[in-house]
């Protein structure tokens, strides 16, 4: 059973085997919002052990005032955004030309199943633009709600459910084209 | 947990936004969320937390030197001024004295500090290039 505060005060007291527990419980967690935000399995490797280092160091400011996985949630999207704004990538795609778009991925020639249709669907989520592959990949993982994915990307709670909308919707009609399910 | 479509419609009706969608539409969503839950089988490498953990240690590490040089630094600004009000003409030529006398062991002394230093940076090279 992971108790979150014996946890805490074990890695404060510098147990480094506990934070090693820690790594393991959210490293799930860490690689499915860096898998969407890079692109890069290297860097996401890289970043990755950024994220845990920060959160080793800033442990003792935790306030508990949200869960430790909405807090690592925060860290993580936040190097990330980071790293994008480093590597003169755009923070955010502009939303407004995002109006018309297209996914460049071409229909299968048959219908994927198993984990090649995982890797589809994760590749089409990879397209879309920023704000929107943040939102829904937030929100899709289990541990966060609207108010947690606020708590960690700063948007407004109207603009993260217009982005999870409209994610939504042009994953069903891409899905839909390609003649699933 | 709720799945996600579950969560999606609780958020909508609480804020009366909630719209009925068609059925095939409805079909196609269920399918999304379906794969939205399904555990992601991809993960960082196998020695990723051992990596952290040495990276970690070595910043500690690093840490702790930079404690030490600290102290040692305010230790010889102490000792400076002390060691000041002591010079005279007696101190030096007992100085230059002890110095004639063990000069092999002094030029001893020195060349295995450089040699370390430099084996040592060797072996970092070396490290780094593997």
């Amino acid at each position: 059973m992971f108790d979150e505060d014996k946890v805490i005060s074990d890695i404060l007291k510098g147990n480094l085997n506990t934070f090693q527990i820690v790594v393991k419980q959210y490293q799930n967690l860490v690689y499915s919002i860096l898998n969407r935000m890079l692109t890069n399995e290297e860097d996401i490797e890289d970043v990755g052990q950024e994220v845990f280092i920060k959160v080793f160091e800033n442990l003792k400011s935790f306030k508990k005032e949200s869960k430790l996985s909405t807090w690592i949630a925060r860290i993580t999207y936040n190097i990330a955004i980071n790293y994008l704004k480093k590597e003169g990538k755009k923070k955010y795609d502009n939303l407004d030309d995002s109006i018309d778009f297209q996914f460049s991925s071409e229909t299968p020639e048959s219908k994927l199943i198993g984990k090649e249709f995982d890797a589809y669907l994760n590749k089409l989520i990879r397209e879309l633009p920023l704000q929107y592959r943040t939102v829904i990949t937030l929100y899709h993982l289990d541990e966060l709600n609207i108010l947690e994915v606020q708590k960690i990307t700063k948007f407004p709670e109207g603009t993260i459910k217009v982005y999870l909308l409209r994610a939504r919707k042009l994953l069903k009609e891409k899905l839909q084209k390609d003649g699933y399910p | 947990m709720d799945t996600p479509r579950k969560k999606i419609i609780a958020d909508q009706k609480e804020n009366n936004s909630y719209q009925e969608i068609s059925e095939a539409d409805q079909e196609i969503y269920d399918f999304l969320d379906m794969n939205f839950v399904k555990d992601n089988t991809d993960s960082f490498s196998s020695g990723f937390s051992n990596n952290i953990i040495r990276k970690i240690e070595s910043k500690q590490q690093r840490k702790f030197n930079l404690k030490i040089y600290a102290l040692i630094s305010i230790l010889l600004l102490i000792s400076i001024p002390l060691f000041m009000s002591f010079l005279n003409n007696d101190l030096f030529s007992m100085i230059s004295t002890v110095v004639k006398q063990n000069k092999f062991i002094i030029a001893f002394l020195i060349c295995g500090v450089i040699l370390i230093q430099f084996s040592e940076r060797l072996i970092y090279m070396k490290k780094d290039m593997k």
